[in-house]
């Protein structure tokens, strides 16, 4: 079993290690069909990282995210019977947080609730505060337009430095798809922020 | 104020360039993922009890079912009292063989004889109830 202490592999895993981590899995659940929450246990330690890690860039907000991460696995417990144990079980829970995590950002957006800003990057700023709040408003405008997958494979890749490849074994999607996603997200980002970057060319 | 960085380069052909600049300003935008801000263990264990707070224990079924359990088996007793009542005054020889089968046990009859006598009994009150609800 890998350490759950883990953040989550930064790389594809190899072969071997997928099918030992597919059997582990399917051996958890199959226990956990059965009554067993202590093996349901064993899965959340394996994944809770990696599910917090989409959850917090679907909703931006720690509080949120966590709150989205045990509602996911609730969910998951609920709906176990359905899961098919031949798949692994990172990415069918992924796809969860997509969709419950729309649902979250929806309503917190109504709430208009401000995004935690002591979690922005520590870095100094190269924007001044008017400037920043404006890029970020018009960031959230176009964020709104992209669906759940685009948002959170554009957050991937370009702040958190993960290729197509270790982003598509994330959410089960072949790389080409999750760079046709990253392309269009890109296209609407870049057009809207692009007066707050300068161009080198 | 504007963001001054180059352009990155991608890790293989296939891969999309990675614009360092525009990466920069989305991180400064939407922030790091705060990893190192949540407690692990706490949230496996609040994880944990919410999932075992919402299985539902075997006596929640009969808590359910008690306030409609209850009415149906004091009315089908009292069927079975007025069943047996009626039929010890239509077929009273029908009913002598419980305290028969008491009183044989008692003085060691082989309990199969006295069970195989008391089965009979219910049979013909069982055959008698449904005569008297057809």
């Amino acid at each position: 079993m890998s350490d759950p202490d883990s953040p989550g592999p930064l790389e594809p895993a190899p072969a071997d290690e997928r099918r030992a981590t597919l059997e582990r899995d399917a051996t958890l659940v199959r226990r956990a069909r059965n009554g067993d929450t202590t093996a349901f246990d064993d899965l959340v330690k394996a994944y809770m990282r990696q599910v917090f890690h989409v959850a917090y860039r679907v909703v931006g907000h720690r509080e949120d995210a966590e709150d989205l991460v045990q509602d996911c696995f609730i969910a998951a417990y609920q709906y176990l019977d359905s899961f098919d144990e031949t798949r692994p079980f990172g990415p069918w829970i992924t796809r969860i947080v997509l969709n419950r995590g729309a649902n979250l950002r929806r309503s917190r957006a109504r709430r208009a609730t401000e995004p935690e800003m002591d979690v922005v990057s520590t870095a100094p700023s190269a924007l001044d505060e008017a400037t920043r709040t404006e890029a970020r408003e018009k960031l959230d405008e176009v964020m709104a337009t992209l669906n759940e997958r685009q948002r959170v494979i554009v957050t991937m890749f370009d702040v958190d430095g993960l290729t197509s490849a270790e982003i598509g074994e994330r959410l089960e999607l072949a790389a080409g798809t999750v760079r046709w996603h990253l392309h269009e997200a890109r296209r609407a980002l870049r057009a809207a922020l692009h007066r707050f970057f300068e161009d080198d060319a | 104020m504007k963001l001054h960085l180059h352009r990155g380069g991608g890790t293989s052909p296939d891969e999309p360039r990675r614009d360092r600049r525009f990466g920069a300003l989305l991180r400064e935008l939407v922030g790091e993922v705060p990893m190192n801000q949540v407690n692990w263990d706490s949230l496996a264990s609040r994880v944990g009890a919410a999932i075992r707070a919402r299985q539902t224990p075997w006596w929640s079924y009969v808590e359910r079912w008690q306030r409609r359990a209850l009415p149906l088996a004091l009315a089908a007793g009292a069927l079975g009292a007025s069943v047996l009542v009626h039929s010890w005054f239509t077929h009273p020889e029908a009913l002598t063989s419980l305290p028969d089968m008491v009183s044989a046990v008692v003085a060691g009859a082989p309990s199969e004889d006295a069970a195989t006598t008391f089965a009979h009994t219910l049979t013909s009150a069982a055959v008698y109830a449904t005569d008297l609800l057809e």
